[in-house]
């Protein structure tokens, strides 16, 4: 584990939930025990009322990461400028710990498919994503964070692992990494890969950010559906991650069946006790 | 097209959209064999994510639109105009706005459907429409009384008007309370309806003539004295300064109007 003054990535400012509509009340008119929060960019990129007056209102209480879904990481066509420009708009308005979004590709030619789709790991995207995450870091003035998605196939034209690109684009770009334990699970079961191996092969000084969320389990495959609690695998996996990139900041995500918030801040407890577990195993061997 | 490991990657990005909109395409090629779930398993995946999470944006955005309908109804109209109408804007918030013209082309003879949606759209609009400072009594009681005449009203962003044919009205508030809504009627004149933001919350009514027509005067930017004179003409009969002065105190404790711009106008 790398010493502090080497990472690259922010120091952690502890373990943190999705701000989500149905907690705002619990989370604005209650002290709760959270260290920060992460709010979806796009439900803020609209022009006033409630949803800002909220926003505003939970960043007067806590610090805040914005995470996108729209920023199309892997357009052949560059990034949306105009996207880009309300981005960092509203990033100059909640002075965000981090602005994040996903490796994916979400359209083309002008279509929004609104949804993650995997790229094909290849030199040629590997260019295309780095000249996307520097336009979008030179709009935002700070680093970009950028998290692996889960994934349903794989394409004949990839010649990376997905932990190897990204790996890559994170030293190319010198951008930092959210680490998301659910959609490595999901994906090394969907795709009969070592989610083991996926952690061994990211830049640990780099991960800014670790996600964690529940899926489902179709039988022959994993849903990515953030629907119901963390799974065992993915705990364990967290652990093995900890035990990997160190203290990092940790957050649940959960946007479906969205239990009282009492139930998500049990979850965190639990991810409170995996990391402090991790990281004194870690502190252990590194002593033996 | 060739399934080789030089494919570029715009040639995947616009197999795998092709696909996901429905159309012809060799995306399955372009795949890595895979045991179960078979590749057209996991193409299918993407298929239904595309069309689940864009019906699920309608249904939030239409409840009472949904509730009208029941599940079924609407999900078949969803999934028809999810079928015809591509996304165009990054984020879901917008991708319902074509749905009340769209539901209106598709039932001409049930036009209280598209009225529905019309209310249910507004409403989401005045929700999270741009904030402006609200016009309130205070601020007017600081006007000499020289410039009353030259007065402009500004209306906020978050107000629309919608027009209706239909006993709409009377179907939204009895879907809003879970009742059984009453039997469709067509009005005999059309109702001018205002939904509008106080504080964060959404509200709607219908409007009179004569407020309408003020509304409408304010909306086309005459000052205070035209709006007066305006109605004076329209409606002989009526204390044309009294009808306005209690309109203006109702608009005021509605947060109907902004502030945001110079109220006198100057000569």
């Amino acid at each position: 584990m790398p010493a502090p003054c080497q990472r690259v990535a922010q120091a952690s400012p502890g373990f943190g939930l999705g701000l989500r509509s149905a907690h705002y009340r619990d989370i604005i008119d209650h002290p709760q025990p959270l260290d920060w929060l992460e709010v979806i960019s796009e439900n803020y990129l609209v022009p006033g009322g409630k949803p800002m007056a909220m926003l505003e209102a939970a960043r007067s209480r806590y610090p805040m990461a914005m995470h996108g879904v729209s920023m199309n990481i892997g357009a052949v066509a560059g990034l949306d400028a105009d996207y880009l420009r309300q981005l960092a708009a509203l990033a100059r308005r909640i002075e965000p710990l981090w602005v994040s979004d996903h490796l994916c590709w979400t359209g083309v030619h002008g279509r929004h498919l609104h949804d993650l789709l995997p790229l094909p790991y290849t030199e040629e995207a590997l260019r295309i994503v780095v000249r996307n995450i520097r336009q979008a870091q030179d709009a935002l003035g700070r680093r970009l964070v950028v998290e692996n998605v889960s994934s349903y196939l794989q394409y004949i034209a990839s010649d990376l692992s997905e932990a190897q690109f990204l790996a890559e684009v994170a030293r190319q770009a010198d951008c930092l990494l959210l680490v998301d334990v659910n959609n490595i699970h999901v994906s090394a079961v969907n795709h009969g890969l070592d989610p083991l191996a996926y952690l061994d092969a990211l830049p640990a000084d780099r991960v800014q950010q670790i996600h964690l969320a529940g899926h489902s389990d179709r039988g022959d495959h994993l849903i990515d559906t953030h629907d119901q609690p963390v799974a065992d695998p993915v705990w364990r996996l967290y652990a093995e991650a900890v035990h990997r990139f160190g203290l990092v900041a940790t957050m649940i995500e959960r946007d479906d069946h969205i239990p009282p918030l009492g139930d998500l801040l049990d979850e965190l407890d639990t991810a409170r006790d995996i990391s402090a577990s991790a990281l004194a195993d870690a502190a252990y061997e590194r002593a033996a | 097209m060739a399934s080789t490991p030089h494919t570029s990657l715009l040639t995947l990005q616009q197999a795998l959209q092709e696909h996901l909109l429905g159309h012809p395409s060799a995306i399955a090629s372009l795949c890595s064999p895979s045991p179960a779930p078979t590749i057209e398993h996991r193409l299918a995946i993407y298929h239904h994510a595309y069309r689940a999470r864009l019906h699920d944006t309608l249904a939030d955005s239409y409840g009472h639109t949904l509730t009208y309908l029941g599940e079924a109804w609407f999900e078949r109209e969803a999934l028809a105009y999810i079928e015809s109408h591509e996304s165009r804007h990054f984020s879901l918030r917008w991708y319902g706005a074509g749905f009340p013209s769209w539901l209106a082309q598709r039932w001409p003879k049930d036009g209280e459907i598209a009225e529905l949606a019309a209310l249910d759209w507004a409403l989401r609009s005045a929700f999270d429409a741009a904030d402006a400072p609200v016009l309130g009594l205070a601020d007017l009681a600081r006007l000499s009384p020289e410039h009353w005449d030259g007065l402009q009203l500004h209306l906020a962003p978050g107000h629309f008007r919608l027009e209706f044919s239909y006993n709409t009205l009377a179907l939204w508030h009895a879907l809003d309370q879970d009742e059984t809504p009453p039997a469709v009627q067509r009005l005999d004149d059309p109702v001018s309806v205002l939904v509008w933001r106080k504080g964060h919350s959404p509200h709607f009514r219908s409007l009179g003539d004569i407020e309408a027509s003020a509304l409408d005067g304010v909306a086309r930017g005459l000052h205070f004295a035209a709006l007066c004179d305006g109605l004076a003409q329209a409606w002989p009969d009526a204390d044309a300064a009294t009808e306005m002065g209690a309109l203006l105190r109702r608009w005021l404790d509605e947060e109907l109007l902004t502030s945001g711009k110079d109220p006198v106008a100057r000569p």
